[in-house]
């Protein structure tokens, strides 16, 4: 029952350029590449990208604007990532703190399908025990 | 469980794995590592879609493989209840 004509719909853009995705509370564009294997992904607030194309502070807009094509995304590395400790570093006396998730090694898709998370450090299966592990 | 099943689910599990990362760069919007993993994951997924489509017929109203409501050559739901043993 295959029934490809080869058309294209706005749902779906894998084979083709580029998707615009939605827009944020920044009032900048989110852009997903999937033939690139790349993505670039814009904080929430603050308007600003990830990917080292921005390591000069650029937006998004001047970037499309700039002639830049998609290849030079391809070169995209991880130099933007923030990273954020667990804990504070000068936790106060009498406050209570959640630390905070670190992205690490992740189950597989299967696992993590049955488990309920991808995420190894928050796989807490429910025992009925006080939460530890017989 | 059959081919088509084996496949379904695969779909659902890496269709899965993307919304976790999804919800995990809505508080880690600087990780991207995440944002790699993400858009791998969806490759992943839109191949995994591509094939199921191709053997098995158009997911839905939205896919790219169906020129006409070739979704609705299947059984209807209730149809599906009668051809079983009843």
């Amino acid at each position: 029952m295959k029934t490809n004509t080869g058309g294209q719909s706005m749902e779906s853009q894998n084979t083709g350029g580029q998707s615009v995705e939605s827009q944020k509370t920044g009032g900048q564009w989110m852009g997903n590449q999937n033939t690139g294997g790349q993505s670039v992904e814009s904080q929430k607030t603050g308007g600003q990208w990830m990917g080292n194309q921005n390591t000069g502070g650029q937006s998004v807009g001047n970037q499309n604007t700039g002639g830049q094509s998609v290849e030079s995304r391809k070169t995209d590395t991880c130099d933007m990532t923030i990273e954020v400790s667990p804990l504070p570093k000068n936790p106060v006396v009498g406050m209570a703190y959640v630390p905070f998730q670190q992205f690490g090694a992740l189950y597989s898709a299967e696992k993590g399908f049955s488990a309920g998370t991808v995420f190894p450090d928050l796989d807490k299966p429910f025992l009925g025990k006080r939460g530890v592990s017989k | 469980m059959s081919e088509q099943e084996k496949l379904m689910r695969q779909i659902n599990a890496y269709r899965f794995m993307a919304w976790e990362l999804h919800i995990f760069l809505d508080t880690h919007p600087n990780n991207c590592e995440a944002a790699k993993k993400l858009a791998e994951i969806r490759v992943k997924v839109d191949g995994l879609v591509r094939k199921y489509e191709d053997a098995y017929g158009p997911m839905g109203e939205t896919s790219n493989q169906t020129s006409r409501w070739a979704w609705i050559t299947g059984p209807w739901p209730w149809e599906i209840e009668e051809e079983g043993d009843n």
